[in-house]
């Protein structure tokens, strides 16, 4: 039976993302990545029954808001959902630069008043190498560029799930659980390719998130170990599972993805990123007039 | 079967991650100098022993297999120590960016029986595995030329990290990139006969940011590559490969492969097509930075259990090298070079 799909529009599109092909996304960045063009595609998606964007913390992301701020409303008409921190960013830089470097960088972008904020709260512990505080510290930084927007899901970016489930390190799961909903007061997620693992884990160390991001779709991408495991993982889940990857990066067509997804009863929410006005018209209005049978 | 992970910067964490949550494989030990990662590890992993100093770590633990991926000026070193204790090895590439100490590794593990891998991980995106079996079947017939790209958006401004000093890493954008393309290249069409290439520096002071390489297969198959990690528009480092031969072209990278063909042949469906890599996803045991990564730890760690040495290993590595050398050595002489693998 088709049910009624809750839908967030995807940022991937808007940052030069594209799981299909990248050279599709080098000829489309000009376009996609204008941001009058974002804020068109964000309307339009409004237009059409989506009320939540999900972004995930690219080094644009902050002018972005700005813009948006700056030259619409739209910023309190939709609910944000971020994906944070930006580890691979991070260890990037670490790893080129070392640890005084990338922090000095990443202090950087943040305001004087803001940084000694940050500074005061988790400061002693990056000087005593403690990675925990150093963990809240990143998703700070993270969170400033958010300020003044309505947030209503933090999520824990998948690499560093992921190399939570990998390592077996129950505490990255925790602290940042427990640093969200604390300073926050906001609902904490996480993204990962790796949902059954992650179903496993949060049984075993009692750590439970309320809502996932994961992948599903018809084809098994990005669902690992398979398809089949992910599907019996989501029945043994709790809470609740929003789907990426619908369309396997647009390999397979909306109709086709909404007819698997149609058999997975447990999956009312989507998300979906879309960089062209018309797609997005398209897409979100077929998927609010799926006939209800 | 024991493993132990020297150097958990960007690299050493992926694999101790993957390695982690494979059967059969115990992640015993790490070696790390950084204070912030190593205590990380202390307070977080009851089961693994940190230490400072790769040599301690090998006297007080029964090591299996290392993973050496610290930067590249201490591969060798630690892989010569990893000899004289008997330790097989994985090490990130490239081996090195001194011609003499891949020479000395070599002479080594000539000597030894313990097994060896270096980490040229494109070999497991499945893509250019596909790739190499069209090839296999001589779908293109008498192949005459590949061009050759990688490219990435990385550097616009003067670098402060260990790529940038040649000390540490040994060179530049066709070290660092160029081994991975080379290495692919070795796998599809065998040794290379003579190199030439030219190379620039942007914002590097130190080490070239773009190169141009030409150089000959000893099949006369002509080659070119093109490297850069200056190039805008590429979010993701990517390998393009355009190969051309009498029954027409393939060009492919990490997303697609697309063919056309004069005449169709077995092995195929069609004799103009692309094919997505979402064709082949095939999903793995545990996915921290990509499903390829996973897949070569899986290769190393099967090539080890069955006492099978894996063929992306020092000695086919050092083929990389040995073309990276005397690319290097043509730019001072401004002509072609014959490249003289290591015996």
């Amino acid at each position: 039976m088709n049910k009624k799909y809750s839908v967030f529009l995807g940022d991937n599109p808007f940052f030069g993302v594209n799981h299909l092909s990248q050279e599709i996304a080098r000829n489309k960045s000009k376009n996609s990545q204008n941001f009058n063009n974002i804020l068109a595609v964000i309307n339009t998606a409004l237009d059409n029954g989506v009320k939540d964007v999900v972004f995930s913390t690219h080094p644009e992301l902050k002018n972005l808001i700005t813009f948006l701020k700056n030259n619409s409303n739209i910023m309190e008409r939709i609910n944000i959902h971020p994906i944070l921190p930006y580890a691979q960013g991070y260890v990037s830089k670490v790893n080129e630069n070392g640890m005084m470097n990338t922090l000095k960088d990443v202090l950087g972008s943040v305001g004087f008043r803001k940084k000694i904020q940050i500074l005061a709260k988790g400061g002693l512990g990056v000087v005593k190498n403690d990675f925990y505080d150093l963990f809240r510290v990143l998703i700070d930084i993270e969170m400033t560029k958010l300020e003044n927007s309505k947030i209503k899901t933090v999520f824990l970016h998948d690499v560093v799930t992921d190399l939570a489930l990998g390592l077996g390190v129950k505490k990255i799961l925790q602290v940042f659980k427990e640093h969200i909903e604390k300073n926050y007061k906001l609902e904490v997620g996480v993204v990962t390719k790796n949902f059954p693992l992650l179903v496993s884990k949060m049984e075993e160390w009692n750590v439970n998130f309320p809502t996932v991001m994961t992948s599903f779709n018809k084809i098994g991408f990005q669902m690992n170990p398979s398809r089949e495991s992910c599907e019996r993982s989501l029945e043994k889940y709790d809470g609740k599972v929003i789907a990426m990857s619908v369309m396997a990066g647009g390999y397979i067509g909306l109709e086709e993805s909404m007819k698997y997804l149609s058999s997975l009863p447990k999956i009312s929410t989507l998300v979906i990123g879309t960089s062209s006005v018309e797609n997005a018209k398209k897409t979100f209005s077929t998927i609010q007039n799926l006939p209800q049978q | 079967m024991n493993v132990a992970v020297i150097g958990l910067g960007k690299m050493g964490l992926l694999h101790a991650g993957i390695l982690n949550s494979l059967k059969d494989v115990n992640l015993i030990a790490i070696t790390e100098k950084e204070k912030l990662i190593s205590n990380y590890i202390k307070s977080s992993l009851d089961n693994v022993k940190v230490y400072e100093d790769y040599e301690k770590m090998f006297e007080s633990e029964n090591i299996d297999l290392a993973y050496i991926t610290t930067p590249v000026s201490t591969h060798v070193p630690i892989a010569l120590a990893c000899i004289n204790n008997k330790i097989s090895f994985f090490m990130e590439k490239p081996i090195s960016g001194n011609f003499n100490e891949t020479k000395k590794l070599c002479s080594e593990l000539k000597k030894s029986n313990i097994q060896h891998y270096v980490g040229f991980n494109r070999r497991f995106i499945d893509t250019f595995v596909k790739v190499k079996s069209l090839l296999d079947l001589k779908v293109l017939g008498q192949i005459d030329t590949v061009k050759s790209t990688m490219y990435a958006a990385n550097v616009f401004s003067k670098p402060k990290g260990w790529r940038s000093n040649k000390k540490i890493s040994g060179g530049g954008v066709l070290l660092d990139f160029g081994s991975h393309v080379i290495d692919l290249l070795h796998w599809y069409f065998g040794d290379i006969k003579d190199v030439s290439a030219k190379i620039r520096s942007i914002y590097s002071e130190d080490v070239e940011d773009e190169a141009e390489v030409q150089f000959n297969f000893v099949n006369n198959i002509k080659g070119s590559l093109s490297t850069s990690w200056s190039k805008k528009g590429y979010r993701l480092p990517e390998i393009t490969l355009e190969i051309n031969g009498d029954n027409g072209q393939i060009i492919v990278n990490e997303d697609c492969i697309k063919i056309a063909l004069k005449k169709l042949v077995p092995g195929l469906e069609k004799q103009e097509d692309t094919i997505y890599k979402q064709t082949f996803c095939t999903g793995v045991p545990i996915d921290i930075g990509g499903a390829d990564y996973t897949k070569e730890d899986i290769h190393v760690i099967s090539a080890f259990t069955n006492n099978k040495q894996s063929l992306v290993n020092v000695f086919e590595a050092s083929k990389v090298q040995s073309v990276i050398h005397y690319a290097y050595e043509s730019v001072k002489s401004n002509s072609f070079l014959k490249v003289k693998y290591i015996e």
